[in-house]
Order: structure tokens, then C-alpha cells, then sequence
């Protein structure tokens, strides 16, 4: 199989090395070096900043400037924060950058100048510099990316980081050894002009969806920003992490230091030397393990795993220095800090962003990079001054410190990969519509004096619908608009009135509900009006039905008949005669009588008479007869009428009735219904009925049935059997017999990556319209195989999550497609994700995965091969599709397999086989 | 023109506009539904005033489109004639006559209907290409473009 991916042997081995997918290097490449420089400008400039500072001042004087910074850190950032209302986020950072830069230029002209207050606003300009620079970079990062993207490239980007730090400290180390200190500002001011090129380049690769989703949102402020962090738990985790994360690492570094000048007491030089050494060697060790591993690891054990690291490995720094407290012990747990902090944390820290939508994540992560972590030093040094001044503890003191610390790091990280794919499963989730919830929420609010005005109306259809809402919400009406309900002239609204009457049982409306029966309503109201009649007065209802009986009116006699027979004793007696007098009545066989005789069957009590009567009613040829024939059986659950009620689905007047008895009837009618699935449906529609009953009852018969339909011969049907097994699922997952979907979803996923197969070796041909065709079926194949991949893993993870990632797998929102791949990485069992995935990943058409090489032994087919096995797969329409194509396949021996194609049971095979091979005569 | 198999037919149709979103796989049933006919220069498609029972897609040959005897525009291969009649009732505002010997494929209501009935998946689809056509038409912004693609070939759409 040729693979589709651009460039030579070396850049390809060289992306693949780096995880670079065709497309991302020119971005990757200007984030890591837009990350260089800017750490690069920092180092320089802290160093620079420092010693002008120095030369001016005396140290002591550096905490008031300490002070500054930190005061200083919150009105910058609600500045910054209000900018970002105005500004799309590339606009802001360039904007923000030449600021900057213009800043910085005015800075070297006030020290060339000799303003002595020029050093203060440096030292504190930078000291703010530091932590925005770092932020913005990846604030473009994070827009630029999509998660999955993120994953893989973040370790790389944040390698700049890492070289830039080292890139700094030459920067400041040349300017230092040639004089030229404030020279550090005017490159700082070039470092920031280019910056603001690269942000306008990269503003051109942001994803579209976050410019979109960064709409109509709350202003942003320090404040706002605060209670939006407050507001959500996530939030309050990731800004826990980072405020434990600082504080333990100054803690560390406190114990590094206080051991290393320990150890090399009154030795300056050794000190220094070491340090070199120490941070020199961390340095490379951190950008070789940044660089190879950092997004292995990622990819490897996930997001959760990243995260754990570097408290871990500060938890165990702080053990080892308790039990120890030698040189060795403080290297370990200063090395560690210092080479994951700025590699694997890092990137993890930054994935944690990725769930957010845009606008929350400019907002939130301004504050937490700048704002909190800022905090968190000054809480930390104060931590330090309490444990050594105050409690006057020994350096162990400290060393406990840090392990107690550890675990409520722990502990939160613990929360926090938890919550993190709750937030991925919120940003991809379609939020459910309950129109009943709905109805009642607005049928709530509207006020019980609205109600009684519209009541009171004469708009007899707003009436209508005030009694509508007042039964959705389970009010009566006063009893004084109830009465002047029944006098009014709409039949309509006084029929809604009883309907109140009777569902809430309302006493004293016996005289008006006897005048009702009279009226011309359903069988149903008259039904329940004479049991509401029985409830109020049992022997009188009895007498006035009695006289019903008898009476002028034959459909009030028939119901009365009917409801006189659950009596029992010689009324039911009685009754019976005349019903049966009325049930043989062939006298007038009006459609409108036998239909509603057909419906009163649904009210007999159980009598030999009741099946002959419905099996009658159920082979009438009026619609309407049929239908309240139909709605007897449901009413019944009359099994005996299954098999009949399955010939009706193929009637469409009464298809829906049918549908609806057989649920009705429920598991009794499971055994036909599968058994009628077995044989060829009618139709389409009708195997869907079929399909949609079982999926209603879903006891354990019905879901073997709709695991067998997985199998069904068209795409509809399939697809009908695999939503409603998600419904059985939702019900009652235990229901499934989970070997048997595992089984299936594997043949899904081996059968997609055959067909991948195929299409990598037909999609680099020339494109006749014929092999275009082909190419097409065999995309749109793939796309029905992974939904039918999707429809199986509804069945073994919950349903709502699978149909939600599958919707944006094959949405084109790119970022919501990245966070789905992203959710169903942290949500499926290793043996899925390791099949699954490579399925769904973009850029995947040309390469045939690892996953398929492995798990199913195949390999990549050159062309003819490719033909060759389409035209002999079990698949009638990739066959003909395949036989279409193939004259101009050029392959030897394909007019043979042509020939062979004439006897195929598929009419549309063996008619695309003849042509095929007469154009190749031709 | 020699007949065409299924699958050939199948691959005109995909380059109407009615029928562009659809699965190949959908397009060779309607294609199966879908009945070559040769037609005579100055023989009739359909005729003005009278409902249109049928979609043309021309394989081959012209046709004029008249409303009474003032010829408004030609059709040519490609090119479909009564893009709607397969929704429409309504009577046809223009009539259509080969102006050269012509070979068309006809998909006649009747026939697409119950090829609709027995496979609901199409009717979906077609819901979704209907309304996409009807929200380009109503977007503002986007009415002022032809109602016609470029890559489409109705221009007997609107009749």
C-alpha cells in the first residue's frame, strides 16, 4: 500500500519520531520557537533586570520590589482580562507585545539617559513579564491545537521552552561578559516584535469553533474571572493543583539549597560549580526527556498518569530527604522537580485547558498562570518564614513539610483526572429535550390568575388549552368556572371538562355526567364516565345502565352492556344477551357500528366469545374498524392476535396501531415478532416495526433477537436493531450478553480495517469516474462500518456518551471532534481503544495502523489485489461496485472473474458483470 | 444511445442536485426505478399548464423550454427537466421539446414514491437535501447567489 503521507524517507521517519502528522509541523515549529524566545527574552531579562537593579540598589531593598511585582501582578492582569473583551486573543497578545516592546525600547533609553528610577520599573516590569509571556504562548498554543493534537505536540513545544531557557542564560551571559547589560532590553523589545509576527501567522490557524464559542459570553474581569474559577469544580481542582504544585517545589528548592551549602560549606566556588553542573545536566535531561517521551507517555497511560509525576516524585524526594537529608537526597528531589516541572507536568497542565471553551479558557487561565501562581509564592515564602522563624524547625522540618504537602496534591490530581474526563464528556455532550419537562415548566409559570381569566373567556380554544395546562400540572379549576364549563356551547371544551372531572375524581358531578353519556363522544370518555358514575353511586349508576340497556341509543346500550357484564350475577347475564343480539347485529354493518363494536371487544371480560369476536374485528377491511380492532388487542394484550398484528404492519393506514399492540402485548409477542424478522419483512418499514417492538419490550428474548438483526440484511435495518439495543441497554445493561457484542464488535473492526485496506489501495489510482465511484462506495462503507463500531460500544458503555462522540466524530467541528477522540481515549477499555481509535483518527486513510497488522495480520494489497478481493467479497454491492471498476483496472485475469460474477444471486452484480465485461471486448 | 447499466445510471444521477447527498449505494436503487427513454426531435417532455408526473435527466440531445411559443432556454445533456415533479403537484409553468433527437432517464413519481416507501433511510436523506436547498434560498447573504451550484445541473429546477 503506498501511503499518502508528503515529504521524504527522512522527514517522514523524522515526524514520525516527533508525532508530527502531515499538515502540523509549520505550526508546531512557530509555537516551539515563539515558546523559545519568549523564555529566552525572560531568562535574559531576569538576569539583566537583576544586575541593573543591584548596581543601583542595595538587596535589601529587593523585597519592596518583590512587594511591587505582586501588587502590581493583580492590576496588570484585570487590565489584561478587560483587553480581552475588546480583543480576539491573537489581536490581544500582539497587541499586549509591542506594548511591550515599546516599553521596553523607553526602559534602555531612560538607563542610556541615566534615570535612576529606570532599574526599579525594570525590575518590576519584568517580574509581571515573566509570567505573561510564558502564558500567552500557550494560550496560542492551546487555540491553534485541537486536544488530540495537544496530546501528541505539546511535549514538543514545550521543549522550545526548555531550549530557550537555556538560550537566555547565554543571551544574558554574552551581554554580561561585553558590557552591554541594557542591550538585553532592546533584543527583549526585537524578541517581542517578532512574537507579535508569529501570534498574526498563527492567528490564521485558530480553530474557527473557538472563535465561536468565545461569543455572547460574561465580560471578562479579575473579578469575574474569580467567580467563574470558584463557580465550577473543575476550575477549583486545576487551581488547587497549581497552588499545592508551587508551594511544595519552593519548599524543595529551600531544601536543595539549604543542603547543597551544607554540604560545601565555606567552598563558594565548589557551590557555584555545582549548581552549574546541577542545572546544566537537568537542563539537557529534561529536553531529551521532553522531546522523546513526554507525549509517549501521554499517549501511553494518559493524561492522569502525566499528572501524577512530579507529585510522586517530590513525594518521594521529601522521604528521601527526611531519611537522609545528604546532598544525594536533595538532588534527587530538586531533579526531579526541576526536569518534570517544566516537561511532562507542563504539557499535562496545559491539556487540562483543552476541555474549556475558548473564551473561558483565555479568562481562566490569564488568572490562574499569572494571578494564582503568584499568589502561591507569596504563600509559600510565608510558609517557609512560619516553619523556620516562628516554629524555628531544622531543615527536616521543612522535608515534612513537603511530604504533607504531597498528598493533598495527590489527592487533587486524583479528583482532577476524574474530572477531566467529566469535562471532556460535558464538552461534547448534546443536551437531551424532555418536552413533557418542558410543557410543565412553562405550564408552571404561567400565573393561576392567567389560567382563571382565560377561563372565564369566551375563546373556547384558549379554554382548551387553560385545561390542558391545568391537568399537566394536576390543578382542578374552581369548581364555579368547572359548572360554567359544562353550560358552555363547545362540545369540545365541556368534554375537556369531564375529562378533569373524571381523571381527578371530582365529586358531585353525577347528574351532568349521566346527560354527557348522551352526547356523541369516544367509547373510551363513555367508558370512563360509567366508571365514574360507579364511584359516586354504585347502585344507582347500576339502575341507570340498567335502563341504558334497553334504551333507544344502541352505542350507549352496547357500552352500558359491556360494563354491566363486569358486574356479575344475572345483570351480567342480562347484559350478555343483548350484547351478543348486538355483536351478531348484521342488520346494518355500518363501517362507523362495527368499529365500534370493535372497540368494546377491548372493554369484554374474559369469555371463549372475545377472541371470535376480535379474530373478526381484525380481518375487517375498514381502516377504521381495523383500528379499534387493533387498539382492543393492545388493550387486551391479546397474544393470540400477534401474528395477525404482524401482517398489519405491512398496512400502512394502521402499521402504527399495529406497532403499538404488539408493545402492548410485550413479552408473549416476542416470539412471532422475532420469528416474522427471521422471514423477509415486507418492507423496510415494516422490519423496522419489527425492530422498534422488540426494542420496546427488551426482555432477554427480544435482545438476542435484536442482537441477531446486527446481522440484518440492509443498512436501515442495522442500523434500527443497533438504537433499539441502546434503548434495551439503558433500561437494563444487564440484559446483554457482553461476549456475545464483544464478538461482534471485532468483526465490525476487522471487516472496517479490510475495507481500509481496499480503499488505500484504490484511492491513489487515476480517477476515471468509474474508479471515483468505486472510491466513494468504499468510503461510504467505512463511515456505515464505524457507525455499526459505535452501535456495539453503545452496548458496553453508556449509550448517551457513544452516540455523543459518534455524532462529533463525524461532525466537521474539528475541536469537538478532537475532544470526542479525546473522551473515548480516556473512556474505553484498553483492548477497544487500541482497535478503535486508530479508526477514527484523522489523517488515518492512508495508513494502515499498527493495530491492523497486529490484531488481524493484514497487509497492505497493491491494486490488482485490491480488485481481485472486492470482486470475491460476500458484499453484493462492493462487488458490483468493484466489477464496474475493474475494465479499467487494468489486471490480468479479471475478465475471468467477470465471467464468474454472471451466476451471482445479486441481480445488480450479475448486470454489472455482463457490461463490465462487454466494455471490455469493446 | 446504448443502454446504460445501473451502475452507469447510477453515476449520472449523482451529478443532480436532488441527488447529491445520497449514498452511491441509494442512487444505484433509484437508478434501478430509473427507465431510458429515446425521444423524437419536437416530441414533448411536458407540456405547459399540465402537472409534471416525472424527473428528466437529458443523456443526450436538447430541449427547448417554451412558455407558449416564446422560447425561454434549452436544457442540454446533463441537465435535469422537472428537478420538483417528484414533489410537485403543481402544474408545469413551461412545456419542453426535443429540439434534436434526444435519449433521457426518467424517474417517474409513482415509481420514486414507493422506492421512498420501502426504504425510509432515502427520505431522510432527501428531507436533508430539500431543507439545505430551502435554507439556501432564505439565508440572507446567500439568496443573492444563483439557486443553481456549479456543480449542478437543474436548471429545470424551478419549473
Amino acid at each position: 500500500m503506498s501511503e499518502s503521507v508528503p515529504g521524504t524517507t527522512n522527514q517522514r521517519g523524522l515526524r514520525a519520531l516527533l508525532k508530527i502528522e502531515p499538515g502540523e509541523a509549520w505550526s508546531t515549529g512557530l509555537l516551539a520557537g515563539y515558546l523559545a524566545l519568549g523564555i529566552a527574552s525572560v531568562i535574559a531579562l531576569k538576569a539583566a533586570s537583576d544586575s541593573l537593579f543591584l548596581s543601583r540598589f542595595e538587596a535589601s531593598q529587593l523585597p519592596y520590589a518583590d512587594l511591587a511585582v505582586t501588587a502590581l501582578v493583580g492590576v496588570v492582569v484585570g487590565l489584561y482580562l478587560k483587553l480581552s473583551n475588546r480583543l480576539p486573543l491573537a489581536r490581544l497578545v500582539q497587541f499586549t507585545q509591542v506594548l511591550m516592546a515599546g516599553l521596553f525600547a523607553l526602559l534602555w533609553y531612560g538607563l542610556a539617559a541615566g534615570w535612576a528610577p529606570a532599574a526599579i520599573v525594570l525590575y518590576v516590569w519584568v517580574g509581571i513579564y515573566a509570567v505573561l509571556v510564558p502564558s500567552q504562548v500557550w494560550s496560542i498554543a492551546n487555540s491553534v491545537l485541537t486536544t488530540r493534537q495537544a496530546k501528541r505536540l505539546f511535549s514538543l513545544i514545550g521543549s522550545g521552552g526548555i531550549a530557550g531557557a537555556a538560550m537566555g542564560g547565554r543571551i544574558a551571559n554574552f551581554a554580561g561578559t561585553r558590557n552591554a547589560t541594557e542591550a538585553v532590553l532592546l533584543a527583549a523589545a526585537a524578541i517581542l516584535l517578532l512574537g507579535a509576527a508569529i501570534a498574526a501567522v498563527l492567528s490564521r490557524r485558530m480553530l474557527a469553533t473557538n472563535e465561536r464559542r468565545a461569543a455572547a459570553k460574561e465580560r471578562a474581569s479579575l473579578l469575574a474571572s474569580f467567580r467563574l474559577v470558584m463557580s465550577q469544580r473543575y476550575l477549583r481542582l486545576i487551581t488547587a493543583s497549581l497552588f499545592l504544585s508551587a508551594i511544595v517545589s519552593t519548599l524543595v528548592k529551600f531544601q536543595f539549597k539549604a543542603v547543597a551549602k551544607a554540604s560545601f560549606a565555606g567552598d563558594q566556588a565548589a557551590l557555584t560549580t555545582f549548581f552549574g553542573d546541577f542545572y546544566g545536566y537537568i537542563a539537557v535531561f529534561s529536553f531529551v526527556f521532553h522531546v522523546l517521551f513526554t507525549s509517549r507517555l501521554l499517549r501511553l497511560f494518559g493524561l492522569g498518569a502525566g499528572l501524577f509525576v512530579l507529585p510522586l516524585a517530590l513525594g518521594l524526594g521529601g522521604v528521601a530527604l527526611l531519611t537522609s537529608a545528604g546532598l544525594w537526597a536533595a538532588v534527587v528531589a530538586r531533579g526531579a522537580d526541576q526536569s518534570f516541572r517544566h516537561s511532562l507536568d507542563r504539557a499535562s497542565n496545559e491539556l487540562l485547558y483543552m476541555p474549556l471553551a475558548a473564551r473561558v479558557r483565555t479568562q481562566v487561565k490569564s488568572f490562574l498562570d499569572i494571578v494564582v501562581s503568584r499568589f502561591a509564592d507569596g504563600i509559600a515564602s510565608l510558609l517557609l518564614l512560619l516553619l523556620l522563624e516562628v516554629l524555628t524547625l531544622a531543615s527536616s522540618g521543612v522535608s515534612w513539610a513537603v511530604v504533607l504537602g504531597v498528598i493533598p496534591w495527590v489527592a487533587t490530581v486524583w479528583l482532577l483526572r476524574r474530572e477531566y474526563v467529566d469535562t471532556l464528556r460535558a464538552s461534547i455532550e448534546r443536551p437531551e429535550l424532555n418536552p413533557e419537562e418542558i410543557l410543565k415548566r412553562i405550564s408552571a409559570s404561567e400565573g393561576a390568575a392567567r389560567i382563571a381569566e382565560t377561563l372565564e373567556g369566551s375563546d373556547h380554544a384558549a379554554q382548551e388549552t387553560a385545561i390542558d395546562w391545568m391537568r399537566l400540572n394536576q390543578a382542578a379549576p374552581e369548581e364555579l368556572h368547572l359548572r360554567a364549563l359544562l353550560k358552555g356551547t363547545s362540545p369540545a371544551v365541556r368534554q375537556k371538562a369531564f375529562e378533569v372531572i373524571v381523571e381527578q375524581r371530582l365529586p358531585g358531578y353525577f347528574k351532568q355526567a349521566a346527560e354527557h353519556l348522551e352526547d356523541d363522544i369516544a367509547v373510551e370518555e363513555r367508558w370512563k364516565l360509567l366508571g365514574y358514575l360507579e364511584a359516586e353511586d354504585g347502585a344507582e349508576a347500576e339502575q341507570l345502565m340498567q335502563a341504558l340497556l334497553v334504551g333507544p341509543n344502541r352505542e350507549l346500550a352496547a357500552t352500558a352492556g359491556v360494563r354491566l357484564l363486569h358486574h356479575g350475577g344475572a345483570i351480567a347475564e342480562e347484559a350478555m344477551t343483548h350484547l351478543k343480539a348486538a355483536m351478531s347485529d348484521a342488520a346494518e354493518p355500518t363501517a362507523e357500528w362495527r368499529a365500534l363494536r370493535a372497540r368494546l371487544i377491548g372493554f369484554l371480560p374474559d369469555s371463549p366469545e372475545r377472541l371470535e369476536y376480535l379474530g373478526q374485528a381484525l380481518t375487517d377491511e375498514e381502516p377504521e374498524v381495523l383500528r379499534e380492532a387493533i387498539e382492543s388487542a393492545a388493550a387486551l394484550r391479546a397474544v393470540e392476535a400477534s401474528e395477525r398484528l404482524i401482517e398489519l404492519l405491512g398496512n400502512p393506514a394502521v402499521r402504527r396501531e399495529a406497532r403499538t399492540a404488539l408493545e402492548a402485548i410485550g413479552a408473549p409477542a416476542v416470539a412471532a415478532v422475532a420469528g416474522a424478522l427471521g422471514r423477509v419483512p415486507p418492507s423496510e418499514q415494516a422490519g423496522n416495526d419489527l425492530l422498534r417492538v422488540l426494542g420496546t419490550i427488551g426482555d432477554g428474548d427480544a435482545t438476542v433477537a435484536l442482537l441477531n438483526a446486527l446481522d440484518a440484511p440492509t443498512f436501515a435495518m442495522r442500523r434500527m436493531a443497533g438504537r433499539c439495543l441502546a434503548r434495551v441497554v439503558e433500561r437494563a445493561p444487564s440484559r446483554i450478553d457482553r461476549t456475545r457484542v464483544e464478538q461482534g464488535l471485532r468483526r465490525e473492526i476487522q471487516a472496517s480495517y479490510q475495507e481500509r485496506v481496499l480503499l488505500s489501495a484504490v484511492q491513489d489510482r487515476a480517477e476515471t469516474p468509474r474508479i471515483v465511484f468505486l472510491q466513494t462506495a468504499l468510503r461510504e462503507r467505512s463511515s456505515q462500518r464505524t457507525k455499526r463500531v459505535f452501535w456495539h460500544l453503545a452496548l458496553l458503555y453508556p449509550w448517551r456518551e457513544m452516540r455523543d462522540a459518534a455524532y462529533w466524530i463525524d461532525s466537521g467541528d474539528d475541536a469537538s471532534r478532537s475532544n470526542a477522540l479525546e473522551f473515548l481515549e480516556t473512556r474505553l477499555a484498553n483492548e477497544h481503544r487500541r482497535l478503535v481509535l486508530p479508526l477514527l483518527e484523522p489523517n488515518g486513510d492512508g495508513v494502515l495502523p499498527d493495530a491492523a497488522r497486529e490484531e488481524f495480520g493484514l497487509i497492505p494489497l497493491p491494486y490488482e489485489n485490491a480488485v481481485r478481493r472486492l470482486l470475491t467479497r460476500p458484499d453484493p454491492w462492493l462487488q458490483a461496485c468493484g466489477a464496474y471498476a475493474a475494465p479499467e483496472s487494468g489486471v490480468d485475469g479479471i475478465g475471468e472473474l467477470l465471467k464468474g460474477l454472471r451466476e451471482n444471486p445479486d441481480a445488480l452484480v450479475r448486470e454489472t458483470a455482463i457490461a463490465a465485461a462487454e466494455r471490455m471486448r469493446a | 444511445m446504448d443502454s446504460l447499466s445501473t451502475l452507469d445510471r447510477a453515476l449520472r444521477l449523482k451529478k443532480v442536485e436532488l441527488f447529491q447527498n445520497l449514498e452511491t449505494e441509494t442512487l444505484a436503487l433509484i437508478a434501478s426505478i430509473a427507465e431510458q427513454i429515446d425521444i423524437a426531435e419536437g416530441e414533448s417532455l411536458c407540456d405547459e399548464g399540465r402537472p409534471q408526473l416525472a424527473l428528466f435527466l437529458v443523456l443526450e440531445g436538447k430541449f427547448d423550454m417554451l412558455r407558449g411559443s416564446a422560447r425561454l432556454f434549452s436544457i442540454g445533456v446533463g441537465e435535469t427537466i422537472g428537478n420538483w415533479a417528484l414533489f410537485d403537484d403543481q402544474p408545469s409553468l413551461v412545456s419542453s421539446t426535443a429540439s434534436e433527437a434526444a435519449t433521457v432517464l426518467r424517474i417517474d413519481r409513482e415509481d420514486f414514491y414507493d422506492l421512498l416507501a420501502d426504504n425510509p433511510e432515502i427520505t431522510r436523506t432527501m428531507f436533508q437535501a430539500l431543507f439545505q436547498r430551502v435554507r439556501t434560498l432564505l439565508t440572507p447573504g446567500i439568496s443573492n447567489t444563483p439557486p443553481v451550484p456549479a456543480t449542478s445541473t437543474t436548471r429545470g429546477g424551478s419549473l
